[in-house]
């Protein structure tokens, strides 16, 4: 009965390479912005820090606080808080373009935490050693954090960008068009098996890719094994 | 030249502070290696953070070749940095750079370009033994290799002074001899002056000509090694000449006898101990070379109604004698 009931809507399946489009082009997108922001958060969490690089308690405080805040809030919340200020910044609401947007300022605090970490791992007698031939702060973490903990961020950048694919589904139940949007308006709505499968593959794949990517690089940046 | 004077560094804490170092007067000589000894919790990673400015003290200042570091503003700071190479016990090398970029990081910090600063790392590469290794990421060196870059990369910078901070604690014992050989040859060749912090005394043998023995933050003694070993008795002259510990029974006494052979020829000593050995027998003993001195110890057994007998004859040899039993 399964069988008999799946049939194959061609029609659906022709707008699947444009939504794939769509969907690659919204989480590359965010990602950029997610990187040029999520990372410089990160490395003034883990500076700032009581014991750190330039400790700053209360700018400490008040950048966990912001990064906790938004881990806090469920994207799918977050999405439909920030629509005024997608408007604002896209002149609309609606559209892969626009919802880059709340899907970016989503995953900037998970991904700040992430890098955080990965600094973190980076051992404290690294940076005095640079300290001691008298590097600059800036020239310690251009140099030994952002450089020797690498392979930890581009692992980090893989898992956020990941991330960054599901989310980017959920912006399709609300216009944010691309794979999501598929499975939500044929798959869910119109009750179109097919559709829902070929998505799931189409997903299945690019994460696939993504992550070993990230992992290749990550095990060419890695120099201690 | 090093010249500590009066550096004191409290840690405040809510139970109370903590004085990690009380007052502590130094003056470590251009050319000369010194070694800082003390038991852990003595001050001695305080002392050398204070000394490399990573932490300021609470008074007290701290002088290279003249240059007071306490007071300097950041950036006149990191520039007399470079007059200080370190040597870490965790070798704290960048793992994402080849050993011949760690060794030309420090030149790449200060501005050097890049085929100069290389051509530089190669030289100092050659000089601890590891110009082939020069592509190979730290990973892939052995410990006492990786030691040897860390050396190197302290010279970068042509410092005025070495500090070597339990530069072979974790290393094994060969690999040890070598490291400080190789601390010793750069002494020799570069005219450093050379600042070593360990807790282990072979390496104050070794390689030291003066010696601080650190405890509870306040210098316990100080001086070169040939008079810290005669001064006979005290802790360094101990710890630097050990002797096994050995039983002790019921009605027996027991004699320590140290001597070196600026005072007595080794083998008229050794002559008097055989003379001895009807009353008094050697337990165990040791005789080492330091400081171009022979310097020896031994621990002697004897009936408790004996020990006047051999301790007037002893002494009247002019030996130091102690009784510890």
């Amino acid at each position: 009965m399964m069988f008999a009931a799946l049939e194959i809507n061609w029609d659906v399946w022709q707008t699947l390479p444009g939504r794939t489009l769509e969907t690659l082009g919204q989480t590359l997108l965010a990602s950029l912005v997610v990187l040029l922001i999520g990372l410089p958060i990160g490395v003034l969490v883990h500076v700032t820090e009581p014991g750190g690089l330039r400790p700053q308690v209360v700018v400490h405080r008040i950048t966990t606080f912001i990064v906790n805040v938004g881990r806090s809030v469920p994207f799918i919340v977050l999405m439909f808080l920030l629509i005024p200020v997608t408007r604002w910044i896209a002149g609309t609401s609606i559209g892969w373009r626009a919802l880059s947007i709340p899907l970016a300022i989503g995953c900037i605090p998970f991904f700040a935490r992430i890098a955080e970490n990965a600094l973190r791992g980076v051992g404290k007698g690294k940076v005095e050693a640079a300290l001691m031939v008298g590097a600059s702060r800036l020239q310690v973490i251009t140099g030994v954090l952002l450089r020797e903990s690498l392979p930890g961020l581009v692992g980090g950048i893989t898992v956020t960008e990941v991330t960054l694919i599901g989310y980017s589904a959920i912006t399709g139940a609300v216009g944010g068009g691309g794979l999501g949007s598929l499975a939500y308006n044929y798959g869910y709505s119109r009750y179109m098996f097919d559709v829902m499968i070929i998505v799931t593959v189409v997903f299945f794949v690019i994460v696939q890719v993504v992550q070993m990517a990230g992992d290749l690089a990550a095990r060419r940046l890695d120099h201690t094994r | 030249m090093i010249t500590l004077t009066d550096l004191r560094k409290v840690y405040p804490s809510p139970d109370g502070d903590v004085v990690a170092l009380d007052g502590i007067d130094l003056t470590v000589d251009r050319g000369e290696i010194h070694g800082i000894v003390g038991p852990s919790g003595a001050g001695k990673s305080t002392l050398m953070r204070c000394l490399t400015a990573l932490e300021r003290p609470t008074s007290g200042t701290v002088a290279i070749d003249g240059v007071e570091l306490t007071g300097l503003a950041q950036r006149e700071l990191r520039r007399q940095r470079r007059r200080i190479g370190m040597v870490f016990q965790h070798v704290n090398l960048l793992d994402a750079r080849t050993a011949l970029d760690n060794v030309a990081y420090p030149l790449r910090i200060a501005g050097t370009p890049k085929a100069q600063a290389r051509a530089r790392a190669l030289e100092l590469l050659d000089l601890v033994g590891l110009a082939d290794r020069g592509g190979s990421h730290p990973a892939y060196l052995s410990g006492g290799q990786q030691q040897r870059v860390g050396i190197a990369r302290a010279l970068a910078a042509d410092p005025a002074v070495l500090l070597c901070d339990e530069p072979s604690s974790a290393l094994d014992w060969t690999t040890t001899r070598q490291v400080l050989e190789l601390i010793k040859q750069v002494r020799d060749r570069l005219g450093l002056t050379v600042l070593i912090i360990t807790h282990e005394m072979s390496v104050v043998r070794q390689v030291c000509d003066s010696v601080t023995l650190l405890s509870r933050g306040r210098v316990a003694q100080h001086g070169s090694l040939r008079d810290v070993v005669t001064d006979y008795g005290t802790t360094l002259a101990r710890d630097l000449i050990p002797l096994a510990a050995t039983p002790v029974g019921d009605k027996r006494a027991q004699l320590e006898v140290s001597f070196s052979s600026a005072d007595f020829a080794v083998a008229d000593v050794l002559a008097l101990l055989v003379e001895l050995n009807a009353l008094a027998g050697v337990e165990s003993g040791t005789i080492e070379s330091l400081a171009g001195e022979r310097v020896g110890r031994f621990q002697l057994d004897l009936k408790a109604g004996d020990a006047t007998q051999v301790i007037d004859r002893l002494r009247g040899f002019g030996l130091h004698v102690e009784v510890t039993r």
